[in-house]
């Protein structure tokens, strides 16, 4: 076990109960191959992607009361979303890179909420392209507010940035989408 | 009528989409060491190390810990170092000399000592002998001289001489000293001697390991912050929580001291290992720890395990089914003949899909298959009151009317495992006709088949091959695959599959998804023959990665016969499914497939929708049972209590865009062309594993059960179009289509038609 897993483990709650035991052991049977091939894309390396998928779950048993009630969907971008920053942190950790705060300029957001909204299937479709082709360094912050519903300040938590470069990154994030919509022709 | 899609949907099928299009190595086994990470997690209970920091005793050592702090650093101090001793000196019955080397030294110390000169040691030996309490008892045997050298630093103390003399006898000194330690937290002198000399050689054990880093909390735990009575305690603590997570060959492969320490203090919970442990041992392991605490909440993906993966690994095969096969019919306990069964059965369905031919005998086969994923049964399974299940009987009397057609030597070499059962079972009535070149090249076709694999689906190849990180090494690759080609037609097939080599390693580059399946081949029959050269044609079952159903296709091999064995020299094979142009030919025939599952399954689901049933005999069969004769007639609404019920699921808008409303669009100008590759249009039709669907307007599915099977046939390449046609069995009815696929220089690949196009998609 790694130097961070292990830390991790014991800062685990002990009031996974049975149920949630049972949640998250179908939950890594589920999803755990595909969110390892995720990993490993970033980390090229499968044990340590093996790792990230630990560190993956680890951070889920802690949230484990918030998602009980998620749907399939929504679980599949979650754990992706949690898999990817892990790997993300282990290869930054790898490479003695800085962390998100320091090594981007954040700078650019107006501060306001722009709602974004595709009016109909093309729209939908070209949304979908533009946010599958999105860095997960802005996808992911916008993924656990608005699909899992976190505070800004519970997802900062969980990628490990300050709350203030998540709030910007939710920012830019919605506005990359409503621009891009806008500049094919689907803009309001 | 367009709809407005919120972030929040955009977001969720973004993920869903991405979550699917990542493609899964089935057949990748996560390591040993997050497997066990894992299973720590889903049995998280409160560990050791927390037990520990949050218990009065160790908050008590946490006092004592820095009590003995403020001590090492008093001590450090001469003018209060003198009197501490003083008082302590008494306290502990510590007599002169103690004042010359203080125990928290010896951390620091030069264990160099062990390379002392044997003269020098056997003065020592003389002078110590001289300041035994009792003149009259000299030490002669090297446990008298431990027993005396401790003893008497516990009552005199501590000398360096006695000290270094005591080191000198190495691990036969911490043999005997070990086990007198009061592990009970007792700080007293002779505790702290006996941890201090310990943690001597458990200390370099840690420094000296290659595996340092992962035991680097051990270090943590050394002089400096716990008193030197404490810390083998403390250790104590740590290697057992370690023991208890690693098997005891782990443990003592890597710490060796540590495992002799373990065994002196009387540890013996070390984790399970199955690869150390024998096939009988295993299989208690598994009854006790596995069925009996997990069974309440068992299904089909729980069944596998650490012990019956690895029983049934390559590496194992052969030793529990030779177990299994000398047990089994012997066995009393039920239980344990239960899993042998199971054994026996994970082992030979491997062997069993092979057989899948469409022989009346393959009702039989799939039967055996699906009991894998029978829930029901597997509970059945679990419960030894219901009885043994029937595997390996019924495997036995399906195998032996099978093997009945084949030669001999066609099933040792094929059919491994399922030799051996008939082996076991006395049988002895293969064809006994003369083996011809076809029956012959079997191993020359396994081996094209693994080579496609390899090539095209990035699955690694078997008999041992080296595989990391989706790479293979070339080395390997030859080996395995010259026995069967040549090392040219090896090369070619690489470079024209866009593949590449570099420093000896074979890369890996864009790939089918195979769903977990390999390319299998069932028939194989001789055409014609010429001298030591042959054309054999076969059957072969490319698995799909979406309905898990197999579609065949028959083609040709070119074989030649020499010294070694038949070898492959070409033939149609490598022509059609080693081509570039395959990738198209899999992704029409997979959309098709689609297409035509959801064509069927609305046909019949609105056949069953519109049914009106006046009685009990105009039930389909499958109703009958479920409706039960006495239910009252007319039933009209009976789709909707057995079919619309059961499974209803979302319809996302990616699949709706793959199946019909890309196709109709692109369809408008009078083509339908597949710009995917196979492996992404997985995941849109992942819902459609239950065949026979109905698309409502809330966009959920309604589903009515029937069987669709493809056969790919009179499969022609050239350079700019693709023709084969495909046989529809729906129900067991066969209807024939066919396919050309154009090469357009905008849009690649194109089906551009056939009578699939004229028949069914311009109707």
């Amino acid at each position: 076990m790694n130097e961070r897993s292990s830390e991790m483990l014991l800062f685990l709650p002990d009031t996974l109960d049975r149920s949630d035991k049972q949640k998250l052991t179908e939950l890594y049977e589920k999803h755990s191959k595909r969110m390892f091939t995720a990993a490993n894309a970033i980390l090229k390396n499968e044990y340590e992607a093996d790792d990230a998928v630990h560190n993956a779950f680890v951070s889920v048993a802690k949230m484990l009361h918030r998602i009980n009630n998620k749907d399939e969907d929504a679980m599949c971008g979650y754990l992706f979303t949690v898999v990817k920053n892990e790997a993300y942190m282990m290869l930054r950790k790898r490479r003695n890179d800085l962390p998100f705060e320091d090594s981007e300029e954040l700078i650019g957001s107006d501060g306001k909420d722009i709602e974004v909204e595709a009016h109909g299937r093309d729209a939908y479709n070209y949304a979908i392209k533009v946010i599958t082709e999105m860095d997960d360094t802005y996808r992911s912050p916008l993924y656990l507010t608005v699909v899992m519903g976190y505070s800004d300040k519970e997802a900062a938590k969980m990628l490990k940035r300050s709350e203030s470069t998540v709030r910007t990154q939710i920012s830019r994030a919605k506005k990359m989408v409503a621009d891009k919509l806008k500049e094919a022709g689907y803009g309001s | 009528m367009d709809r407005n899609y919120t972030l929040k949907d955009i977001l969720l099928e973004a993920g869903v989409r991405e979550y699917y299009d990542t493609k899964v190595d089935k057949e990748r086994v996560p390591s040993e060491k997050h497997k066990k990470d894992m299973e720590k997690l889903f049995n998280k209970q409160t560990s050791v190390f927390e037990k520990i920091g949050n218990s009065p005793l160790y908050k008590g050592l946490s006092i004592a810990a820095a009590v003995a702090i403020l001590f090492g650093v008093a001590i450090a101090i001469k003018p209060i170092r003198e009197p501490l001793f003083a008082f302590f000196g008494g306290l502990f019955g510590v007599g002169a000399g103690t004042t010359d080397s203080e125990i928290t030294d010896s951390v620091a110390r030069d264990t160099d000592t062990e390379t002392e000169e044997e003269t020098k040691t056997e003065n020592t030996k003389e002078e110590t002998a001289k300041e035994t309490t009792n003149p009259f008892v000299i030490p002669v045997t090297d446990d008298e001289w431990i027993d005396y050298l401790f003893e008497s630093m516990v009552k005199t103390g501590y000398t360096k001489e006695k000290w270094e003399k005591l080191r000198s006898f190495g691990l036969y000194a911490f043999d005997r000293l070990v086990p007198r330690y009061k592990s009970a937290g007792t700080v007293d002198y002779a505790n702290a001697l006996i941890s201090v000399f310990a943690q001597d050689f458990l200390m370099d054990e840690i420094r000296g390991s290659s595996v340092e880093q992962r035991f680097e909390f051990i270090k943590t735990c050394s002089l400096n912050d716990i008193g030197a009575s404490d810390w083998l305690m403390k250790y104590r603590s740590l290697s057992e929580a370690y023991a208890s997570t690693n098997d005891e060959n782990t443990v003592k492969t890597q710490f060796p001291t540590m495992h002799r320490f373990l065994s002196l203090v009387g540890f013996d919970d070390y984790a399970f290992s199955p690869s150390e442990a024998g096939v009988s041992e295993c299989i208690d392991k598994y009854i006790s720890d596995y069925i009996s605490s997990t069974a309440a909440v068992w299904n089909s993906s729980t069944l596998p395990n650490d012990i019956i993966s690895n029983l049934i690994s390559e590496k194992r095969r052969d030793e529990t089914l030779d177990f299994v096969l000398s047990n089994y019919f012997t066995e009393e306990n039920d239980m344990r003949q239960a899993v042998m069964s199971w054994l026996f059965f994970s082992i030979c369905r491997l062997e069993i899909i092979d057989f899948t031919d469409g022989s009346e005998l393959s009702a039989n086969v799939v039967s055996l298959d699906r009991i894998s994923t029978n829930t029901a049964f597997v509970k059945g399974f679990l419960d030894a009151e219901n009885g043994v299940s029937p595997f390996l009987d019924e495997y036995t009397a399906f195998s032996k009317m099978k093997a009945k057609g084949f030669a001999e030597e066609i099933i040792k070499t094929d059919y491994p495992y399922t030799y051996k059962v008939l082996t076991a079972a006395g049988f002895d009535e293969y064809d006994k006709k003369e083996v011809d070149i076809a029956d012959k090249s079997h191993p020359a076709i396994k081996a094209a088949l693994d080579l496609f694999m390899l090539l095209k689906c990035g699955t690694p190849f078997e008999d041992g091959a080296y595989r990391v990180a989706g790479q293979e090494k070339m080395s390997d690759v030859y080996n395995y695959f010259c026995k069967y080609f040549s090392k040219e037609l090896i090369d070619n097939l690489i470079a024209e599959s866009g593949f590449t080599v570099s420093d000896g390693v074979l890369y890996y580059e864009e790939i089918i998804n195979a769903g977990g399946s390999r390319v299998r081949y069932d028939t194989v029959k001789l055409l014609s023959e010429n001298g030591n050269t042959a054309t054999v044609e076969a059957t072969l079952y490319i698995p799909d990665p979406v309905y898990h159903q197999f579609k065949y296709v028959t083609l040709t091999f070119e074989v030649y016969e020499d010294g070694d064995g038949v070898k492959i020299s070409g033939g149609n094979y490598f022509d059609v499914l080693m081509s570039p142009a395959f990738n198209y030919i899999y992704s029409v025939f997979h959309t098709t497939a689609s297409y035509m599952y959801l064509r069927e399954g609305q046909k019949r689901y609105i056949a069953v929708k519109e049914a009106d049933y006046m009685n009990y005999e105009d039930l389909p069969e499958e109703l009958k049972e479920k409706v039960g004769e006495g239910a009252e007639f007319p039933i009209s609404d009976i789709d909707r209590m057995f079919y619309e019920a059961p499974i209803r699921k979302k319809v996302s808008g990616y699949i709706y865009d793959d199946l019909i409303y890309r196709e109709t669009e692109v369809f408008r100008d009078g083509l339908v062309f597949i710009s995917k590759a196979p492996g992404r249009v997985k995941p849109a039709f992942d819902c459609f594993s239950y065949p026979g669907i109905e698309l409502y307007d809330d966009g959920s599915l309604g589903m009515c059960p029937f069987s669709l099977l493809f056969n790919m046939k009179d499969v022609k390449l050239n350079d700019r179009a693709v023709e084969f046609s495909l046989d529809f069995e729906v129900d067991g009815a066969v209807s024939a289509y066919s396919f050309i696929i154009d090469y357009d220089e905008t849009y690649g690949m194109i089906l551009t038609g056939g009578t699939f196009v004229s028949d069914i998609l311009l109707k």
